[in-house]
């Protein structure tokens, strides 16, 4: 009995010693969070708010990335963060993006991130075994080796007003809605690579057990509100993944001309386009929903809601469309207000163009060099009547009656007509409170 | 029995804890390289093409993005994006994107490249 007893409590004590050791090697790593990546680009307005401090500070380009680190882009602003296991997030303007979970282990391994608005693009890392998510405030997406885009907030729902496949009388919430768009790899890859695959659920407990599921470039979803189960899968239109790329990538910034039906190698997969008369400047548009230019007479709502004159009831579905009394209704648009002269409830609000940034904005500097980022203006003598080759924002300017064809900025005022820098859609975005301190110009306030 | 469990879980734990510092160092400075190389659009797209070559469709996108976050201008890194779309089978996502340049000054050669993926069936 004492032979055996012996070597065993041996063997505890030097577990024991063992574990104190590795104790107080590993302590200053658990003081602080660990590394979990970097930001391999930078551009314009980046912050970063480190776990255990209160405020942003600016992001610097290489610098390490922690976990629970918050990042956030301003207006105009990119960045990328490249995780250890080569895990990329590509991030667009207005954003903000936290890993919440990183574990890189070549045979398994998680990575679990959160977006809380803005748009972006995954890319799947080395560990392809690995368990990887990632959340929004409406939807948890389930990722299988795969680059997706995603976008949170308004700009999914002005892409999803557009499409065809989500019903009319969709309630948005500009604050929660999500789109996912899958690009791949598909069946047709020309690598070693996993088929991608994505599967979107809604927070709301019903939604878990009926993800929507993406395996082919292309397919979409879209969850409207927290709380509603995601619509889809559906193939999105290309004007709408050229708006949502425009906001990840950066527009091409000359001779730009905007898509033709004729340059397409492939018919379009179902009636495109406005109607006759409706067209989209410069030529058809191929991405475009029919209808798109025409009024629409209503949109319905959920029980209660007031809708529009001529509205409807879209059909229900218990399970996905619950009542949400938290999700306030787009609002009836007053035509006595400058931009409301489009009865299309689908158009997006009165977004006014990026040039909204008053003059004196400094547009940093491209790293390792002393250039300045090319201007996005509009380029002197665009022909009248035809899309500005360069404008960051043409993906808005589908519906040429809202956009006349008076330059951005003429006179100080956007292509609505509301003052430079001052809109709906700047005060909604500023308003949040992720932006305490938020200015109407999107500038992040000096550094504390 | 017992005791052996022990000693091989305590070994595997140290094993653990040891191993990741000096790796994530290294993939941070290989990080860093990458990073840099985008710095600048000729050396970022050198990359993009070895990475091709290499067979590492998704990190040549990356870099390419990183080229044209830095400079929205180049045709040539989104011409070599588009193609990168074709070969992960978003024909169509890299129509949205070749059509966003038509009319830009590309060579037939950087367009033939770029294309070439996209006549192609794997």
């Amino acid at each position: 009995m004492a032979f055996a007893t012996f070597p065993l409590n041996t063997v505890r004590n030097a577990c024991a010693a063992l574990a104190a050791a590795l104790l107080a090697w590993t302590a200053p790593a658990i003081a602080a969070p660990k590394v979990v990546g970097i930001t391999s680009a930078v551009v314009n307005d980046v912050q970063v708010k480190p776990v255990a401090t209160e405020t942003y500070r600016k992001a610097k380009l290489r610098e390490r990335v922690r976990l629970a680190d918050r990042v956030r882009t301003g207006q105009r602003s990119r960045m990328q963060l490249v995780l250890l296991d080569k895990t990329r997030f590509s991030v667009g303007a207005n954003a903000q993006l936290t890993i919440n979970k990183f574990v890189y282990d070549p045979s398994g391994g998680a990575v679990s991130a959160s977006v809380v608005k803005g748009a972006f693009r995954f890319m799947s890392g080395k560990s392809r075994r690995a368990t990887k998510t990632v959340t929004t405030p409406s939807a948890t997406i389930g990722i299988r080796g795969t680059v997706f885009d995603g976008a949170v907030g308004q700009l999914a729902v002005d892409i999803a007003r557009r499409e065809n496949s989500v019903p009319r009388g969709t309630r948005h919430d500009p604050e929660t809605a999500t789109l996912i768009v899958l690009r791949g790899p598909g069946q047709n890859r020309q690598a070693n690579l996993p088929v991608g695959l994505v599967e979107i659920a809604g927070i709301a407990e019903a939604s878990l057990d009926a993800p929507v599921i993406l395996d082919e470039p292309l397919k979409a979803a879209y969850v409207p509100y927290a709380g509603a189960a995601p619509i889809g899968p559906f193939s999105i239109s290309l004007s709408g993944l050229g708006q949502l790329g425009d906001f990840i990538l950066a527009p091409p910034t000359r001779n730009f001309r905007p898509f033709n039906a004729s340059s397409l190698p492939f018919p379009p997969d179902r009636p495109r386009g406005p109607p006759p008369g409706a067209g989209y400047p410069g030529g058809d548009f191929p991405g475009g929903n029919p209808g798109n230019g025409v009024g629409i007479p209503g949109v319905g709502g959920f029980p209660g809601s007031a809708g529009f004159p001529g509205g409807f009831d879209m059909p229900r579905n218990p399970g996905r469309d619950r009542p949400h009394n938290d999700v306030p209704s787009d609002p009836p648009r007053d035509p006595a207000q400058p931009g409301s002269n489009n009865p299309d409830p689908r158009q997006p609000s009165a977004i006014p163009p990026d040039t909204d940034q008053p003059a004196g904005v400094p547009l940093g500097t491209v790293p390792g060099t002393n250039e300045q980022p090319q201007s996005e203006q509009p380029p002197q003598g665009s022909v009248p009547g035809t899309y500005p080759n360069n404008n960051p924002n043409r993906h808005r300017n589908m519906n040429p009656r809202v956009y006349p064809d008076n330059p951005i900025g003429q006179n100080g005022m956007t292509r609505e007509g509301y003052p430079a820098g001052d809109s709906p859609y700047n005060r909604r975005e500023h308003a949040k409170d992720s932006y305490p301190n938020g200015e109407p110009t999107g500038n992040f306030p000096a550094d504390e | 029995m017992r005791a052996q469990a022990i000693i091989k879980t305590g070994l595997a734990g140290v094993a653990l804890c040891a191993l990741p510092a000096p790796a994530i160092a290294e993939t941070l400075a290989q990080l860093d390289a990458e990073s840099r190389a985008t710095d600048n659009a000729v050396t970022g797209i050198a990359q993009a093409r070895q990475q091709i070559r290499r067979g590492e469709l998704l990190g040549a996108m990356a870099t390419l993005e990183r080229v044209l976050f830095n400079h929205p201008q180049s045709n040539e890194a989104r011409a070599l994006h588009a193609g990168l779309l074709c070969r992960i089978d978003d024909r169509r996502g890299a129509t949205v994107e070749f059509d966003a340049m038509r009319g830009s000054n590309v060579s037939p050669a950087l367009n033939d490249e770029a294309r070439a993926p996209c006549r192609q069936r794997s």
